[in-house]
This record gives C-alpha cells, structure tokens and sequence, in this order.
C-alpha cells in the first residue's frame, strides 16, 4: 500500500513536472504604453556619507569613461546607463568614518536577491553573474576592496544593512520614497519603464483595452505601485489580481490564459519573454 | 540478631495515617505472612523496609544496621547499602520490558560490580534454572505469562544473594491457575530456609508456609502468632470476620 | 546543470539539518528533566522557555538570534554571530524545546514500578535514567521524533531568510532568473529523497527498540 502511493505519488509530481515545463507556448509582445517608469539605485547605510560620496564618484568615474555603456551593452544590447541623475536625496560630506571602515575592512559586502536577471543571478555553473554584479566589481576595483557577494533574503534587506552584514544592496533596486526615507540612495544609474505584456494575438492593443480584463503583477512589487497610481485606469479591469509572491508564477499565468496582462519591470519582462522563446 | 527489626513506625499521607505505631522483629530463617484487608497498611509496611516509602516517625534496622533512625532515613548512600541485601519482589513484577530474562537478571549485580559479566549470565542460568524457566533466558518479559514474569522477578531478587525477601502481594496480579507456580517457587525458597516477609491474600498458603502469621488492621498488628493460632482462634471480631469473607469466597 | 547549482545549497540544508539535529536532542533531554526538577524555580524557567520557543515563529527567531542579538546595550557586541553559526544555534534551541516536550510525555509513559524496582535493585539514579528509562521512553518517542526530523528537513528552508544560500535559495533564485518552474521540482524530489531516508532509517531504529 505504501510503495503504491509512493509510485502514484511520483507520478503525479512527474506530471505536473511537465505541464510545467511545457504549458502552451506561444509568443508574447509589449504594448507601446507603459505604467511610467522608475529608476534603480543602490542602497546604502543612511549616515554613511564619506562612504556613499566615495562610492558615488568611482561609480561617476565609470560612467564617465564608458566602461559602464560597455557592461550595458554586453547585458542588454544597448547603452542604457542614465547619466547625471542627482542624488534622490542630498547627501552632504559629514566627514564620518564609514569609507575608512570599507577601507580598513578590505571588503566591500554586496547583499543580493540572488535571481534577478539580467542584474544578479545564478549562471549555470551557479556563480553570481549579471549587469549590477559587473558593475560592482568596477566600482570595488576603484575604491581598491575586495568585492564580496552576499546572497540575502530580499525582506530583511534593512536590517543586513543596518546590522553591518551587508554595506550596499545592489540588486535593480527602485527608488522609492520609503527608502530614501530609510537609506542613503545613490544617483539612479538604469531606468526601468514597468511594461505590460500580453499573448501574442491579443486584441489588448493599448492600456485603454485592458478594461474588462484580468491584469496581474507581483505582489509588493513596485509594479503594482505603479498600477495603483492610475486608480481611473484599475477601475476598468475586471480583476488586478496581485497575490504572485514571484513574476514567473504570474508569467506562468499568462502564458495558461488564466490572467490576460501582466504588468512587470521591464527588465524583468524582457528576460521573462526571451526565457520562454528558447 | 534479628533481620530486620521495625520500631514503632507511624507514615501518614497528608492527615491520613496509615501506620500507626508498627513494631516487629523477623529473625533469620523465620518465613512471615501478612494478611489484612485492603488499606490496612501491609504494602506500605513492606515498601517503607527497602526505602520505596518515607515513614514519619519510628525506626527501621535491617541486619542490624539502622535504615531509619527515629523518623530520621540515613544519607541515600548509606540506605543504598543497607537496602543492599535486601530483595523485593513486586505484585505487578516490573521487568525491565527492554531487556531479555537474562539481562533482567544480570543487569544489577554488574552495573553494581557484585558479580562480573560472565559470573552473573552463568548465575541467571542457574537461578532460572531453579524457577524453572532455564528455556526462556533469552525471550523478551512481554512473550512470558504472568507467572512465569513472576517467577523471573524472583530470580532477578536472588541475584543479589538477599538475607531478607520482601513480597508484596506476589500472586494478586495472576490468573488463578497461575498462582501455584509462583507459590512452589517461594515454598522452594522456604525449604532453603530464606528469610521472608509475605504479604499475600493466599490464606492456605499463608497458614502452610507461616512460622508466623501477623494481621494488620488499620495500620496496626492487630494480632500476630502462629498459623494455628491466628486461623483456629482469631482473638477480635474484626480478624474473624475478615477470614470469613476468605472462606466464603474460597 | 540547474541540478548543478541547486547541488551547491544541499550542503548548507544537510550540514544545518544534522547540527540542530545532534545537538537539539541532548538539549531536549536536558530540558526535560530542568523541567521535572525539584526546584520549582527552575521548572517554571524552563516552561516559560519552552512556551516562548514553540509559541513563536522559528523564522522570528532567526532574525532576533542573527540581526536582533548584537543591538541588545552592553553585550551586543559579543553576541554578533556568522549567518551559519546563527541559524544553528535557533534551530537547536528551536527544536530543544519541542524535543523537550516530546520527551517528558516519554518520560511520563515510563511505569512508576520500573523506577521502584531499580531502587530495589540498588541502580543509582543515573543508572536508572539511562538502562531503564530512556531506553523505554526511547521507543514511546520515536515516531515523534522520526515526525519532527521530517519536519526539520522542510524547516531548514527557513534558513534563507538569514541569507543562508541553502537549496531553497538556489531554487528561487533560479527560478526567477529563469522563468521556469522545473528547481520547483527537482527541490520537491531532493527533499522528498532526503525524507524518504529518514523514513527507512527510523523504521529501522523503531524495529531496534522494539520489545
């Protein structure tokens, strides 16, 4: 009896295994309108100025010389870099010693989201890769530390830093207003539009024909910010369904019909379609 | 010199007391049968002569060492080796349920370094031999009839080479036509002249066996003297009327 | 390949599993007979700290053990702990506590009558404690025990919240990079493999203390 649930049990994993994987295919395209756009930064300890006006500059340096449009171009195909972005909030030279610390340290912690591609992720040998990591070691290099990347679970992402386990959070982090509040935020460096995608042959052709409609993104997402911001716009979806802890899942949705937009980071997006294409 | 000796021993639970002044003296070789209705105190006479119950007041002398001394129990180290030849045997048997016959037997004398493992495993061959379970040495308590775990608590109590055997109600767990086994074995002990305190509702027994038969009532020796006399001329009311409900049910 | 990656978190969701697992079961033992102690004192130390283990979440635990420890004035600074070493030290003093309650409803299904015939049978209290009794309670709290290794397997999980890179990270990070559900799956059967082990190996202690 029990060796033959064992076997039906497998069975059933082996199944849904496949569904899985496979599921109907087809391709996906993006509308022309977009829910606006956000910027990422990198987050620091709120109060290390020296070491957030250091940082700023090698990061300036690389921008400047155009090793950064070459690190976008090797991960997106294009320079994508934003340029000359002031600081979200002013950060003033209070001459404290959180740059002595790093440097003292010999190490620069990068706490990451590990799963975030094109900017940190696992490559198929499992080593951290992607367009933030490339970009880090740069700025690393110039400050003359040892870069080292900490996987961190993206929830306690305040208390690493605050805790001293982490010093940077370096994952396509959205400026928000909260985080400003909370961090030292670095001048915005890639701009990221929140797109909708929906089935190819779709007839959603633009944001208006999503009315009636069943629109998904990530909860907590910042996509979902982004949607709520438009209250005129929710109100003519049938459904704003928000409750996928992750964008594969609601992409997983989309792709089986149950959801007909889903509104994602266009990075994120972007990767999710090229994934699926393969 | 007497084996063991009890001194006026009183033990209360709470308010209730449930020995009230008990005195006795069993001489080396003597066989001794306690009888008396439920509650009267025989159990805990006999628990309170290996340290299994506290007594509140009273002494207790066992080969002529003092066990308690005025309601006062020795140090635990010192009333360990005055228990030290002392054995008990229990109504409800407790065997170790974890270990074979022989491991019950041998556990004791080797962890207490008396016997060496290999003395001890011939030892229990030897003393289940004499209770008649020399077959069942390597059989688990739980595959063994009552009298038959009854008869290996007996041999487990002699490993020790006890001066004195305890026996609190020893048959009152078994199915009738198991007692007999049980019995033979003590009759055996008692041909060996073993020096025994029995409680026990076996009255046939109690009256065949006895050099001395004592009745406890309401936790005191009501009467105590030989088989004879206690069952050919119950001295109160009380001890007449309790051999009644014996006769009546025998 | 992904199965590659994933293979890299096995070693931190083993080596967690058997720490807390030899460790939290001596410390379970201790807590149970703290709790049957004579000092009442003592007792209700040990209840309070097995009330607070089990009545809140383990993933509570690891942040208050990882980033809540070294902000406590004075002694913080001692208290700052790597993320491995962290989550050891929750999971053991975690699973101690329902380990410690296993045990005592053990200790409390061994015969009042094997105790007494110990002592008459002159065993020390230690003797007693590790030849009669928890060789008994050992059999009563085994398949309780087999319960929470299975569920200690799937707990280790938690871990990730402390930035442990265990199988479950790799996992979700490779699910999101990817955009594709299959480490769902081949997590599902590692876990399922790791409990499948433990299956056979606690039927084989259960037929050992058997009796």
């Amino acid at each position: 009896m029990k060796r033959l649930l064992a076997v039906l049990f497998s069975a059933a994993m082996l199944c849904a295994l496949f569904t899985g994987c496979s599921g109907t295919g087809g391709k996906f395209v993006v509308l022309e309108e977009n829910f606006g756009s956000e910027d990422y930064a990198v987050g620091m300890r709120k109060g290390d100025n020296t070491f957030t006006l250091a940082f700023q500059t090698a990061l300036d340096d690389i921008i400047a010389d155009g090793t950064a449009a070459d690190i976008s171009k090797k991960w997106f195909g294009e320079d994508k870099v934003l340029r000359d972005k002031p600081f979200p909030r002013e950060i003033t030279d209070t001459g404290d010693s959180s740059l002595q610390y790093i440097k003292d340290k010999g190490k620069l912690i990068l706490g990451l989201d590990v799963g975030f591609d094109p900017m940190g992720f696992y490559d198929d040998k499992g080593n951290i890769v992607g367009f933030d990591i490339d970009l880090a070691k740069e700025v690393a290099n110039r400050l003359g530390v040892e870069l080292v990347l900490q996987p961190i679970s993206w929830d306690a992402k305040e208390m690493e830093l605050s805790g001293k386990t982490i010093d940077v959070i370096w994952n396509g982090m959205s400026v928000t207003d909260k985080r400003v509040e909370e961090m030292n935020i670095s001048k915005p460096y890639l701009s990221n539009r929140m797109i909708i995608i929906v089935r190819d042959g779709s007839d959603i052709k633009t944001k208006a024909d999503l009315a009636g409609k069943v629109v998904a993104c990530q909860s907590g997402s910042s996509a979902l910010n982004a949607i709520e911001a438009e209250p005129d716009t929710v109100a003519t979806f049938k459904e704003l369904v928000s409750s996928y802890s992750d964008n594969p899942t609601a992409f997983l949705d989309l792709k089986s019909g149950r959801v007909d937009a889903l509104v994602v980071d266009e990075v994120v997006g972007l990767n999710l379609i090229a994934k699926n294409s393969k | 010199m007497e084996m063991l000796k009890l001194t006026n021993i009183v033990k209360s639970f709470g308010t209730n007391e449930v020995l009230r002044g008990v005195s006795l003296a069993v001489e080396r070789g003597e066989i001794i049968a306690v009888i008396g209705p439920s509650g009267s105190g025989k159990s805990t006479m006999l628990r309170s002569c290996v340290g299994l119950e506290r007594i509140s007041d009273g002494s207790i002398e066992i080969s002529g060492r003092s066990l308690v001394r005025e309601g006062v129990t020795v140090p635990e180290r010192e009333a360990r080796s005055v228990c030290a030849r002392t054995g008990m045997v229990f109504q409800h048997f407790n065997l170790f349920p974890h270990m074979t016959v022989r491991e019950n037997l041998c556990l004791a004398p080797v962890l207490r370094m008396v016997l060496d493992k290999r003395e001890a495993a011939k030892r229990a061959d030897a003393l289940l031999d004499k209770v008649g379970l020399a077959d069942k040495a390597d059989a688990m308590p739980a595959s063994l009839s009552g009298g038959q775990k009854q008869r290996v608590a007996i041999a487990r109590a002699l490993m020790l080479s006890p001066e004195i055997l305890l026996f609190d109600e020893p048959t009152s767990a078994l199915d009738p036509e198991l007692t007999g086994e049980v019995l033979a074995v003590m009759r055996g002990l008692a041909a060996e002249h073993m020096t025994m305190v029995i409680v026990t509702h076996e009255m046939a027994f109690a009256r065949d066996i006895a050099d001395r038969v004592l009745f406890m009532d309401e936790g005191i020796i009501a009467q105590s003297g030989t088989p004879d006399e206690i069952f050919q001329n119950p001295a109160s009311e009380r001890l007449r009327s309790f051999l009644r409900s014996f006769n009546r049910i025998a | 390949m992904i199965t590659g990656v994933m293979l890299k978190g096995i070693g931190f969701t083993l080596s967690l599993f058997v720490v807390t697992a030899v460790t939290s079961i001596p410390l379970g033992f201790a807590l149970t007979y703290l709790s049957n102690s004579k000092f009442r004192a003592v007792r209700a130390v040990t209840r309070a700290y097995v009330f607070v283990m089990r009545g809140t979440p383990l993933m509570l635990q690891l942040f208050f053990f990882y980033f809540g420890l070294p902000f406590i004035p004075f002694i913080g600074k001692f208290l700052v702990m790597d993320r491995f070493p962290a989550a050891c030290l929750t999971f053991a003093l975690n699973y101690a506590a329902y380990f410690c309650e296993i045990f005592r409803g053990g200790l409390l299904s061994v015969d009042k009558g094997q105790y007494e015939a110990a002592r008459v049978l002159g065993l020390t209290g230690t003797q007693t404690t590790f030849r009669i009794v928890i060789p008994q309670m050992i059999k009563v709290v085994m398949p309780s025990v087999a319960n929470e290794a299975i569920t200690l397997v799937k707990d280790t999980a938690l871990a990730s919240v402390i930035g442990i890179s265990d199988l479950l990270h790799y996992t979700r990070a490779l699910v999101n990079s990817r955009a594709d559900i299959t480490p769902f799956f081949i997590a599902a059967v590692f876990y399922l493999l790791f409990t499948f082990g433990l299956t056979k190996l606690f039927d084989a202690l259960e037929k050992k203390y058997k009796f």
